[in-house]
């Protein structure tokens, strides 16, 4: 016998409010993940959580160093929730990101996470092999720090998905940045 | 306009029933695709721009490296007749494909932002996305 849906049983996704916290001063944006409440699964259905869990380095882009020794790199994903049935989003798109990685200055860049070993006080490159974001990142781990909205690992969606109906599209990205103009 | 206004804005509907998309959707693993790349005469949107036009398309081109290193630019750019190209990197999720884990399992994938080592580029990065099932 076939077990009825999530959306037969006329369950549907709700947003939770969500509880958010500002990032430090130079973050203008507060990344908002897709995060619906649980329900009760039957066994078509599943609960899941998508989260970027760090990235490697393993060659440094060509960048000035004007802004920090060597890269600083922030992650990103635009994610959409659809209904596979009728091709039509679920949840509005969203894009999440994360604070830059990279070089500290000596406290010159406070609102970016030291990552990379290209200097005392950080820089991501690949001079001793590659460099990891978040520092100690493992990724062959699987005991992961909680889920963030702003850091790494970055918390992307929590929700459910029912066999033949909800797909989650993922779009991940990593930026270089340079202070300027943002494009995430 | 930039890259996220776009994904809020743009609509996503030729999107999600891209062929990329669409193959994802009908692979039975959970693994990364990229987006092809548009052809010169089918720009789609200029990161460097601020208007992006087409809503969200996957690929996008990039006219001139000239700015580079003033402006936060993607990882991951490939050169594409006579210009450089971001192609937008497409991980598809489904109950079907994660079927096999039990609540408090897992599974990490790899999702490759290569670029070429002789146009001014040069990266190679790596970021890991992972999915677990918790109910």
């Amino acid at each position: 016998m076939r077990l009825p849906t999530l959306s037969s049983l006329g369950l549907s996704l709700v947003a939770l409010g969500f509880v958010v916290v500002v990032p430090a001063a130079g973050q203008a944006r507060v990344p908002r993940p897709t995060i619906t409440k649980p329900t009760i699964m039957p066994a078509t259905a599943g609960r899941y959580r998508v989260v970027i869990t760090g990235f490697a380095t393993a060659k440094e882009t060509v960048d000035t160093d004007t802004d920090g020794k060597r890269d600083e790199v922030y992650a990103a994903a635009a994610v959409v929730l659809w209904d596979r049935r009728s091709s039509a989003a679920i949840s509005q798109p969203t894009v999440v990101r994360t604070r830059e990685y990279g070089d500290v200055g000596s406290g010159r860049y406070p609102s970016r996470m030291r990552a990379g070993a290209a200097s005392p006080s950080g820089g991501l490159w690949a001079g001793n092999g590659s460099d990891y974001a978040p520092a100690e990142f493992d990724p062959r781990g699987t005991a992961l720090p909680p889920p963030s909205m702003y850091q790494l690992p970055l918390m992307i969606f929590e929700g459910g998905l029912s066999e033949g109906v909800e797909a989650l599209l993922v779009v991940p990205s990593l930026w270089e940045s340079d202070n300027a103009q943002r494009h995430t | 306009m930039n890259y996220e206004a776009g994904w809020r804005t743009g609509g996503v509907g030729k999107f999600l029933t891209s062929p990329a998309v669409v193959n994802q959707l009908a692979r039975a693993e959970v693994t990364s695709a990229m987006m092809p790349p548009h052809s010169q005469g089918d720009v789609v949107a200029n990161l460097y721009a601020t208007i992006l036009t087409g809503g969200v398309a996957g690929s996008y081109s990039l006219p001139s490296l000239a700015k580079m290193g003033e402006l936060d630019r993607p990882i991951g750019l490939t050169p594409f007749q006579q210009a450089t190209h971001y192609q937008d990197r497409v991980v598809v999720i489904t109950h079907e494909k994660l079927a096999s884990l039990r609540p408090g399992m897992g599974t990490t994938i790899a999702v490759p932002f290569a670029e070429p080592m002789d146009n001014f580029l040069n990266g190679m990065y790596t970021a890991y996305v992972r999915v677990e099932r918790i109910q």
